[in-house]
């Protein structure tokens, strides 16, 4: 008891001694020392590129591990990444991978072709279980084989013609195939590590442990605390490690946006994953060099659930979108920089341009309603408007209420419901109106306008329409951009006159980031490869 | 004496069973499950999602399983965190969680049971007061409250912290406060009460009598009575702060497990959630038997009660 | 003193909202957040409403939940603690093995698991609330019937052939009245106090309705730009906690001087 409580008391005074120790990173000798320290997000759920989706994933795996293309860090273009250079076949289905003659995994072995294959065989596996094993039913028997009716991975559309060079046959003529390339579930594994810890479907990840985890990405992972800390190195190996000049990366997992930011405040990170609405305002009115905002590949929209009653009439929803003031919406409520949405694809991707208009016109707005059978509002009934709790939802469907109620003299209840009670009223159609997000994959209009097909497993609305379908059809055989192009304007205006959503306004990336950061330049699906990054000391 | 202690055993035991099965059937309860995201998956691939983690089964099925699996120490994998069990991440959060619940409690103790002594002793007068309205404080300023305003006084405006983490002994020094103040509060009034009551007593007044000083009093005679409800506090107070501390550990961005329990919670990580629960309530059981056998030891009269319902 | 500023408080929570300018979900979109003025005594949120038409609308649901909650509490507790205190002996031992398992169940998760398995309904609230706070309420009764129980007027009661539910609920209940209202007045900060923590999980009341721990949970978030949003909700519940408390005590001292430290359990 004695010897204990001295302990204690000697435990307080060292607490109350080291008071002046100041925060746990100093921010100038990590620059100096080329050491980036990141916000990240929640937890990642691991590192098995298979097993996992979402972005803070995303962010580490792709630190990582490298696919066959590498990310544009300023926008759209294609590098090279474990392929040097590619060939199509005229007919769009035959693709030929080059490899860089001294591609290496972080344990020194040359990355071969049989490594995609392996890889591509697991995702493809369906004991595996992987979320994204659909992004490989492009490939020809790809879904075949997943679903088993083909035994024989031979026959599936993925080949090593030599070390140097794999051949991958579509099953379609794919226009966007190369963009999923860089996407991480595609990325190659290491064969020998993930044999050596249980086999391709050992379910512990033993393999993905700092120290098992073998790795081709300009990075290797050195530690990995969950909920703390997971620290990324420079691979030697790596084929371009010459380009790489950052010494380390640290992931910082943060579950509270406030936290972050008053991390990032006192010198703790170098980079924020996000930014709370208001401090957006704060930030922006003392022109702070700190704050970054910049265009996202997304749209955020009100899903209609078109089997109900009264939304079951177009007029109905035409109505709500015309008294749908989204400039004000955007301007005086969000404040940072969104756009308002004139169409449900965001503009940027490659020559296609949405030609549709939203625009906000009250009179008409009536007007419909009217004609529906509720002149001002009356006889409408109640409707729900569902969104997952949070702050800022309930702040924005506060907004929407009213607009409605002002605009058309109708009711809104709003219902807040927690994330995963949220996406299951969704799935069984249990909502009238929900608020939604979706972020673009890759860049093709497609990304957005396929969820809308009839059965389409993001559908929620009830609407589809067989012209659309057909449509979306076509687009994935139609080889000429500016055909396809075309089709994708005809979905788009078919869409935006039936309204089964609402499009308010396009994402953007709102975060802080430290000037000492370069090569770190705005990208519309927000990656930045790592690869690319560096940091300047500010000068004395 | 050995079959009272028994007894608590098994009860302990049952309460156990209890609280497992109730967990357990409540989660399924709950809508949406752990495969569940914002982009639908192919339903094949839900499908063997499901099979992989045997979710297909009937519900009562799984949960003979389930018991029988943790009998012998296994709580499964984890659904969310794929790459880990649910024992690992248990083992990886405990320990902070645990370092973080003994600061604040040794943190409450120091001070609930000072300002407790010092209003107690001075009844009545500006310091009881004094100390008193410091306790109400404590006790009406919400943990999330609380946290930000240390943090933005000592860490932002002052710079003398970090303003998270759980590295630096410093670090340490605003979540262990954040989370221990409302238990200071509890324990200075508890304190405060039994010292005024104990000092009515006729033994205290027969020593204070014979002349023994304040000093030798308050020690040798007032504190040991006084101390019985502290005690008796101690023991739900020491599991509460166990389970209690996720909001001082997303706040202060803290590894522990509270914070592992709240996202197993949100996500319907259904094997975290529950060997979560198991691991906690095994904890609290525990913690009120030793604090009723603390009390047995202390105080023999209470023996003759029945069952020895002490709270 | 407390019972004056509680009753100015609770009137101020009722009639308040009547004789207000602004409606509490009244927007300006374009007003957006201001410090307290001529206009608005408390300055507007983000979205343009008057901040002080919110915190008498929000009194009321913070009143509301407090005393809801607190009554539910309140009649599963006396009936619980006061069955079992009556009935002693297996019944009691059993009754209270199984309030203990309860108390070993970690609430806050429970909470979390019942808002989410049964939607976020106000009544839901209040129930999910009680069902946490019963608990103590039922030792408290519980303690207080075993004691009377032996009493003389009871064996007497029993002489006479009188039910054992009449005996129980006419006859001793009101004789250990005291103790229940002091501790009843005591467990309504305690329940305002956890709505506020719900709202803070993002469990609380449904919007655009808002109560004093909703006010504070968004509060919070803005506490360096908007300060004002966070300390006039907090000041109101401070307020009503400090009252009830002090009413809480001045009341237990008041009638039943000797039993203490049982009732801050």
């Amino acid at each position: 008891m004695q010897k204990n409580s001295l302990k204690w008391i000697l435990v307080l005074v060292s607490m109350l001694v080291s008071c002046q120790g100041g925060s746990q990173n100093d921010l100038a000798q990590l620059t100096r020392d080329q050491i980036y320290a990141v916000g990240n997000g929640s937890e990642i759920s691991g590192l098995d590129p298979h097993r996992v989706t979402g972005v803070p994933e995303d962010h580490v795996i792709s630190t990582l591990f490298e696919g066959l293309i590498g990310e544009d860090p300023k926008g759209l273009g294609l590098l090279p990444g474990v392929a040097q250079s590619w060939r199509i076949s005229k007919d769009g289905k035959v693709y030929t991978f080059e490899f860089q003659s001294n591609a290496k995994w972080s344990n020194g072995d040359a990355v071969v072709p049989e490594d995609f294959v392996f890889a591509w065989k697991r995702l493809l596996t369906r004991d595996l279980g992987a979320e994204y094993a659909y992004l490989l039913f492009h490939l020809k028997n790809g879904r075949a084989f997943y679903d088993g009716s083909l035994k024989d991975f031979a026959q599936v559309g993925v080949k090593a013609l030599s070390p140097q060079s794999l051949e991958v046959t579509l099953e379609h003529p794919t226009p966007f195939f190369l963009e999923i390339l860089k996407f991480y579930p595609t990325y190659p594994l290491h064969r020998g590590s993930i044999e050596s810890f249980g086999g391709p479907l050992a379910r512990d990840g033993k393999w993905t442990q700092p120290g098992n985890l073998v790795s081709n990405g300009p990075f290797q992972l050195a530690q990995w605390d969950l909920n703390k800390v997971l620290v990324a190195k420079a691979n030697p190996h790596y084929w371009d490690a010459s380009m790489v000049r950052l010494k380390e990366i640290r992931f910082y997992p943060i579950d509270s946006r406030q936290t972050e930011e008053r991390m990032f405040r006192s010198g703790a990170l170098h980079k924020t994953e996000s930014l709370p609405l208001h401090k957006v305002e704060a930030y922006r009115s003392e022109n702070s060099t700190y704050l970054r905002i910049e265009p996202y590949l997304g749209i955020f929209y009100y899903m209609l659930n078109t089997a109900q009653k009264p939304l079951n009439d177009k007029r109905v929803r035409q109505a709500l979108s015309l008294a749908f003031d989204r400039k004000g919406f955007v301007e005086h409520l969000l404040k940072a920089g969104q756009k308002p949405a004139d169409s449900f694809t965001p503009p940027g991707i490659g020559r296609y341009v949405p030609k549709t208009q939203l625009p906000y016109d009250v009179d008409r707005a009536r007007q419909l309603l009217a004609e529906a059978g509720y002149p001002g509002g009356k006889g409408f009934p109640s409707i729900e408007l569902l969104y997952n709790s949070g702050e800022e939802h309930r702040t924005m469907s506060e907004a929407v209420q009213q607009m409605w109620l002002k605009n058309l003299g109708i009711r809104v209840e709003l219902v807040n419901q927690d994330w995963k009670v949220y996406l299951a009223s969704r799935k069984q159609g249990k909502y009238t109106i929900a608020r939604a997000s979706w972020i673009g994959d890759y860049m093709d209009p497609g990304t957005f306008l396929e969820l809308f097909v009839k059965d389409g497993g993001n559908n929620f609305t009830g609407w589809s329409n067989p012209r659309y379908s057909q449509w979306l059809k076509e687009t994935e055989v139609e080889m000429k951009e500016e055909r396809r192009n075309a089709l994708f304007e005809k979905m788009e205006a078919l869409l935006m006159d039936e309204v089964p959503v609402i499009p308010v306004y396009y994402y953007t990336r709102a975060y802080l980031l430290r000037p000492e950061v370069q090569g770190h330049d705005p990208q519309l699906l927000d990656r930045h490869p790592a690869k690319y990054l560096w940091l300047k000391p500010p000068a004395p | 004496m050995i079959q009272w202690a028994i007894r608590r055993v098994l009860q302990g035991v049952l309460v156990l069973g209890f609280v497992i099965s109730l967990t357990f059937f409540l989660i399924r309860l709950a809508p949406g499950g752990p495969f569940d995201r914002d982009r639908n998956l192919p339903a094949e691939v839900q499908e063997k999602l499901l099979e992989t983690y045997h979710l297909d089964q009937p519900v009562f099925q799984q949960y003979t399983n389930y018991l029988g699996r943790i009998l012998h120490g296994d709580l499964g994998p984890s659904f969310i965190r794929s790459d880990r069990s649910v024992n690992q991440l248990i083992e990886a959060g405990v320990w902070i969680t645990f370092e973080l619940g003994v600061y604040a409690l040794f943190y409450a103790m120091v001070i609930g049971l000072t300002l407790g002594i010092w209003a107690g002793t001075h009844e009545g007068t500006w310091q009881d007061r004094l100390a008193m309205g410091m306790s109400l404080l404590g006790m009406g300023l919400p943990s999330f409250l609380l946290g930000p305003l240390l943090v933005w006084i000592f860490g932002m405006k002052l710079g003398w912290v970090p303003v998270s983490g759980w590295d630096s002994p410093a670090s340490k020094i605003l979540p262990v406060i954040t989370l221990g103040s409302v238990y200071a509060s509890y324990l200075a009034r508890l304190m405060r009460t039994g010292i005024v009551e104990t000092q009515r007593e006729d033994y205290i007044r027969t020593a204070r009598a014979k002349g023994l000083s304040e000093g030798a009093i308050l020690i040798g005679h007032t504190l040991r009575t006084a101390l019985i409800p502290v005690m008796n506090f101690l023991g739900p107070a020491a599991a509460a702060l166990l389970s209690g501390s996720f909001v001082v550990e997303t706040l202060f961005q803290i590894p522990g497990l509270g914070r592992f329990y709240v996202q197993a919670a949100f996500n319907r990580d259904y094997t975290m959630i529950l060997g979560t629960t198991v691991f906690l309530s095994v904890l609290v059981v525990t913690f009120n038997m030793l604090s009723d056998f603390l009390q047995m030891a202390m105080n023999p009269r209470i023996r003759l009660q029945e069952g020895g319902d002490l709270s | 003193m407390s019972l004056w500023t509680l009753f100015a408080l609770m009137l101020l929570a009722g009639i308040g909202p009547l004789f207000a300018t602004h409606t509490f979900d009244q927007q300006s979109l374009n007003l957006g957040a201001t410090p307290p003025s001529w206009e608005h005594w408390m300055g507007t949120d983000t979205l343009g409403r008057d901040l002080l038409a919110r915190i008498l609308v929000g009194a009321r649901i913070s009143f509301l939940v407090g005393f809801a909650a607190t009554f539910v509490s309140l009649v599963i507790g006396v009936i619980w603690g006061g069955l079992a205190g009556y009935c002693g002996g297996k019944i009691d031992s059993l009754m209270m093995r199984i309030a203990d398992a309860l108390y070993a169940l970690p609430f806050i998760i429970f909470i979390i698991l019942l808002t989410v398995v049964f939607g976020r309904h106000l009544l839901l609230l209040f129930l999910a609330i009680g069902a946490v706070e019963w608990l103590t309420m039922a030792r408290v009764v519980r303690g207080q019937v075993a004691q009377v129980r032996q009493a003389e007027f009871v064996l007497n009661l029993k002489g006479f052939g009188f039910s054992h539910f009449r005996i129980l609920f006419l006859h001793i209940l009101p004789n250990i009245l005291g103790p229940i209202v002091a501790y009843t007045t005591l467990t309504i900060p305690s329940v305002m106090l956890l709505e506020a923590f719900l709202s803070y999980l993002g469990l609380g009341v449904q919007a655009p309705m808002s109560s004093w721990g909703s006010l504070m949970a968004s509060g919070v978030e803005g506490m360096e730009e908007y300060p004002w949003l966070l300390w006039f909700p907090a000041l109101g519940l401070g307020l009503t906690l400090m009252s009830l408390h002090f009413l809480g005590e001045g009341l237990r001292d008041y009638l039943d001087p000797k039993k203490k430290q049982e009732l801050l359990l």
